[in-house]
């Protein structure tokens, strides 16, 4: 039962997702119409219009894909970096697993959001920096969390039996230990990718290489802050996207 | 981590009543709503439509109190489900089933010998915060105008100002070091298990 709701739940997730790529395909989210500035949401617009007329639900369809971007980024650096450095933290010799063990537990000191500001000051605010930042925070603790957990199950009785039969270590990995540990990496991998679309939102809300034309949702909000109180609902659509999307991944990736 | 601490405890003396769901939402809210859309709503609350502070022109309490509640809310989630967490754990040793023998009722043998567990779990709960208190803070201090470390760092950072950026990282693991020094050593001092005070 809780595997048919979590798969519904990411159906839902997944079907937003595409409605509003649906809604904006085609539409220039620079668009400019000051003829229909700060129109309120409606069934044409369902976020309503900014304050130079350009459509909500089109730009917020623009800042997902860069958001997206970020979230690809991070699953392909954290998984593989976390995963190779966790099994040679395990299968290494000592020097070589105490600089894994040691470069993750550096990692793992510095708070996400600091490493991300670190890496945006020198590269620029971008999804490829900030998904390459946050992909290498996560890999630390990935590096941590394989390592622990594939010393746990390297002590189970199958896979003793694999190594007394002779399989290499990158057998006894990928056929034995990447398999029991990868439900508890899933469940940690939906909370970091609900943390790096809060983290990005939050990077490009404090403005850092401020361009107004990017439809980041965290630029979105920064931009439309002056209008908090005549026009709330230019800042309801950015802080919506970001709960639904960080929300519903959390959600439905989780057990 | 005051706030934290009671809403864990009133959690698990109701395990289905309000504060349990009020903490679990408290969570979920902190891992998804993004901290600009509750530090506006905090704005908009404590000093447009109650009036309760002056964010820009009020005194230095009145300014710094808006950063400190959006962080605090962001923060009090975390601790009052570890507290929830460990209090479930306490529940099940042994020396809690001898309190309760020894004709304690449930509630005042939590907090009687349930609190030092709860310290010690928090503390490893308080470091990654502080680290996030030094730097993190950066949207809440925007948005209320405070010109405190992070938005200084948000400055240094747009201008490339890497002098300001490597003292930064610098005082960034000097402080998580020490905090995290000073907890292990309390936790040490504390922790209720022998094994782990030696």
């Amino acid at each position: 039962m809780p595997a048919k709701r979590h798969a519904l739940s990411l159906l839902v997730v997944a079907g937003l997702v595409a409605l509003l790529l649906l809604a904006a395909r085609g539409s220039d989210p620079h668009a400019i119409d000051l003829l229909r500035a700060l129109e309120p949401p409606s069934l044409a617009q369902p976020f309503g219009t900014d304050h130079l007329g350009r459509s909500i639900a089109v730009r917020l369809a623009d800042g997902l894909w860069r958001t997206l971007a970020v979230l690809f980024l991070l699953t392909a650096v954290a998984i593989p970096a976390g995963f190779a450095l966790g099994f040679l933290a395990i299968f290494g010799s000592e020097a070589i697993s105490r600089f894994a063990i040691c470069f993750a537990r550096a990692g793992v000191a510095v708070p996400t959001f600091i490493l991300a500001l670190a890496a945006t000051a020198v590269f620029g605010l971008s999804p490829v920096s900030v998904g390459i930042a946050i992909g290498v925070a996560a890999a630390a603790q990935y590096t941590l969390l394989a390592a622990e957990l594939g010393r746990t199950a390297l002590k189970e009785h199958f896979v003793l039996a694999s190594v007394a039969l002779g399989v290499s270590p990158v057998g006894i990995a990928i056929r034995h230990v990447l398999p029991t540990i990868a439900p508890v990496l899933r469940r940690h991998l939906s909370t970091d990718l609900a943390r790096a679309v809060v983290a990005y939102a939050g990077l490009a809300f404090i403005g850092l290489g401020a361009d107004t034309g990017r439809s980041d949702w965290g630029a979105m909000a920064w931009e439309y802050r002056a209008w908090v109180f005549e026009a709330p609902w230019l800042l309801f659509g950015p802080a919506a996207a970001v709960g639904v999307l960080a929300g519903g991944l959390s959600y439905a990736m989780d057990d | 981590m005051t706030f934290g601490t009671l809403l864990g405890y009133a959690s698990c003396f109701h395990r289905h009543g309000i504060a349990s769901a009020f903490s679990r939402m408290l969570v979920i809210a902190s891992q998804s709503i993004p901290s600009f859309a509750v530090a506006f709503l905090v704005f908009w609350l404590v000093a447009v439509e109650l009036q309760w502070i002056r964010p820009v022109f009020g005194s230095p309490i009145e300014r710094i109190a808006g950063p400190i509640l959006v962080v605090a809310l962001f923060a009090t989630g975390p601790f009052a489900r570890v507290t929830f967490g460990t209090l479930v754990a306490v529940q099940s040793s042994s020396w809690f089933m001898t309190a309760l023998a020894k004709g304690l009722s449930r509630k005042r043998a939590m907090i009687a010998h349930g609190g030092r567990s709860v310290v010690v779990a928090n503390a490893a709960v308080l470091v990654p915060e502080l680290g996030w208190a030094v730097g993190g803070t950066a949207v809440s201090e925007i948005v209320f105008g405070v010109s405190g470390l992070s938005a200084y760092i948000v400055e240094a950072a747009a201008s490339r100002d890497y002098a300001v950026l490597q003292l930064y990282l610098v005082a960034i693991f000097v402080w998580l070091g020490t905090a995290h020094g000073c907890i292990t050593a309390l936790r040490s001092r504390i922790d209720p298990r022998p094994e782990v005070r030696r």
